[in-house]
């Protein structure tokens, strides 16, 4: 009789989640280290300067400005779709806000997260639709869904108030509560914003940016990934919206619907860096600066400088700050 | 009989699409000879207003001598615009992303200057003939309608069939269309791009032109006008397909009417819904194409 023979090694299984985090941290890097840094002076700042009148008039701008810049940077970014609708977005987010916690006396919070959902959907809507559009085309498809929405809140008017728009100044929230909401926010984009790109579904985002037809060749569902791409963007808008509204006590549809905005976002991620992680923080960061402090007193010039400086960056940097072949490799993500 | 008040609407509708027409058409022959879509052409077109304001108000000429005068300015300026937005970044990558970031700047910088410049008052030309109207008398009913708006429809018809005359029948004309319908083919052939780029802008410039002489002429006009008409020229490019001169006189009578009849339906309250008809337009227009597979 011949020996049995020795029983195979078991197969390696799939590793655990355990296994699988430890991977992770073991390959922790300096970017996120440069990214944590980053968040952790932007969460000192209140801290450093804890007067509430600075706080919500100057401070909060900046993480605001942040959260709205990494949240056009998933879609604008990542998959290539320029939008000019995230001005309609941030005001449909303020309103839904607003509406809920004054008229219906909801919890903020919960007024925020049904406002995220309102225009995840939205989003999700309007990605899927334009989605066959390509560059201009979808700006201008974004931009008169954008100007629809301005129009049709001004003109619901039961439920809006219409152009007499809506007075918060009841509802008092703590300056540092507005500011870390806002920091919480850009917090959760730009971790999508960099979570995404080492995953399946960034590398499909880039895929459908470089080539879609390719993409589509490859078996990736690029209607899909576009859609999910500017609905989780829109996502991002709805509570950033409510956070505007309860910084300003006040809302109209001219006020919470203002493609200015669109655009000084436009300008931090073309000046960033489209796509990239760090470059849209310092520029939101610096822009929020020169935007609410150092050029208050020429509010009347706020067009003429943002177009001065998109021209500039997109022909003297197109991409971003940290783009030039001399910078740092660690600074270039 | 009387007044038939669809008739004025649909004869208002149809005076005020003609507008659009030409207004559209200057974008749109950007969007056909070179893929660019110019933001700044509203207010190019505000550019041709306001020239022929101060014209008016310094020289006492007529808005329609002034033609003679607002035309070759807003060529030279196109012209201009084309060295400044276009030529520098005409080999880049997403070379139709970046020339729309470049002219939305474009705007931004427009917008606020003639705000600057010229304040948010509203002007107007008050020509003898804008306050001079017309009876209509059809089996229907009776309309009447501004003398303006005939004449700015005369001179927008007169534009369009000059602009068609000039791509049938004119060596730029026919390259240009040869461009658009395949630029490559057309260098080969010998049709020096920067040339003909460059006309093309100023022809659309000078459209655009045109199209503000009439504004002057039946409308009180102030900055932000550049802008709602950019929102409807594009309705009107959407309807009517990319590049299509025949597609765009369509689209522009189309959006007038659907406006005009949008306001009649409310009654007369122009300013709150009548505003959507155009962006509906886009966006349907845009839906369907976006169902049929198609991005222009």
């Amino acid at each position: 009789m011949s020996d049995p023979l020795p029983a195979p090694p078991a197969p390696p299984g799939p590793p655990s989640a355990w296994a699988r985090l430890g991977r992770r941290l073991a390959t922790w890097n300096h970017r996120r280290t440069l990214l944590l840094v980053a968040f952790g002076l932007l969460a000192l700042l209140p801290i450093l300067f804890p007067n509430p009148y600075t706080i919500a008039t100057v401070l909060f701008y900046i993480p605001w400005y942040l959260a709205m810049t990494q949240s056009w940077n998933i879609s604008g970014g990542y998959t290539g779709q320029l939008s000019f609708g995230h001005w309609g977005l941030l005001g449909v987010g303020a309103y839904t806000t607003v509406i809920l916690a004054v008229t219906y006396n909801w919890p903020i919070v919960s007024a925020m997260l049904v406002a995220a959902l309102v225009t995840f959907l939205l989003g999700l809507l309007i990605g899927f639709v334009g989605a066959a559009l390509r560059g201009p085309y979808f700006a201008i498809a974004t931009l008169a869904a954008a100007a629809l929405m301005q129009l049709v809140i001004l003109n619901w008017q039961s439920v809006t108030l219409g152009a007499l728009g809506f007075p918060i100044f009841y509802i008092l929230i703590p300056a540092s509560d507005l500011y870390y909401g806002a920091l919480v926010l850009g917090g959760i984009a730009t971790a999508l914003v960099y979570g995404i790109s080492r995953t399946r579904v960034g590398l499909a985002f880039e895929a459908v940016r470089e080539n879609e037809d390719l993409a589509t060749a490859s078996g990736i569902y690029a209607r899909g990934y576009k859609a999910l791409a500017f609905g989780l963007s829109a996502a991002i808008m709805g509570p950033v919206g409510g956070l505007y509204a309860f910084a300003s006590h006040y809302i109209d549809p001219n006020s919470a619907f203002n493609l200015l905005y669109n655009l000084q976002i436009i300008l931090m991620v073309v000046v960033g860096g489209r796509g990239k992680v760090l470059g849209p923080i310092v520029a939101a960061v610096a822009f929020a600066w020169v935007f609410e402090v150092a050029l208050t007193s020429f509010n009347v010039y706020n067009y003429l400088i943002t177009g001065v400086v998109i021209f500039v960056a997109v022909l003297l940097i197109p991409r971003g700050i940290f783009g030039f072949r001399g910078m740092p490799k660690v600074l270039q993500f | 009989m009387g007044f038939n008040p669809f008739l004025v609407a649909l004869i208002g509708g149809l005076g005020v699409g003609s507008l659009y027409v030409v207004f559209a058409l200057g974008m749109n022959l950007l969007i056909g000879v070179m893929r660019v879509i110019n933001f700044t052409h509203g207010y190019l077109m505000l550019l041709g207003s306001y020239l022929t304001y101060f014209l008016w108000e310094w020289y006492g000429l007529n808005p329609l001598l002034s033609l003679l005068i607002v035309m070759p300015v807003l060529f030279a300026i196109g012209v201009l615009f084309h060295f400044i937005m276009v030529q520098p970044v005409l080999k880049r990558p997403y070379f139709e992303d970046t020339t729309l970031l470049l002219t939305f700047a474009g705007l931004l910088i427009m917008d606020n200057i003639f705000v600057k410049l010229w304040t948010d008052n509203q002007r107007q030309v008050p020509t003898s003939y804008f306050n001079t109207s017309l009876l209509i008398t059809t089996p229907w009913g009776d309309a009447v309608v501004s003398q303006g708006v005939v004449i700015g429809a005369v001179l927008a018809g007169a534009a369009t069939l000059g602009l068609g005359l000039f791509l049938r029948y004119t060596w730029t004309g026919r390259a240009m269309r040869a461009a658009s319908q395949d630029l490559l083919a057309a260098r080969l052939l010998g049709i020096p791009a920067t040339r003909l780029y460059a006309i093309s802008f100023g022809l659309s410039s000078l459209l655009a032109g045109i199209a503000g002489v009439v504004v002057a002429m039946e409308f009180l006009f102030y900055p932000e006008f550049g802008f709602d008409y950019l929102l409807k020229a594009f309705g009107v490019i959407m309807m009517g397909g990319m590049g299509s001169l025949v597609g765009t006189i369509a689209g522009g009578l189309t959006l007038g009417v659907a406006e005009s009849l949008t306001a009649w339906i409310y009654n007369g309250q122009y300013g709150i819904w009548s505003a959507g008809a155009a962006y509906v337009a886009i966006l349907v227009a845009l839906a369907v194409r976006a169902m049929l597979g198609r991005s222009r």
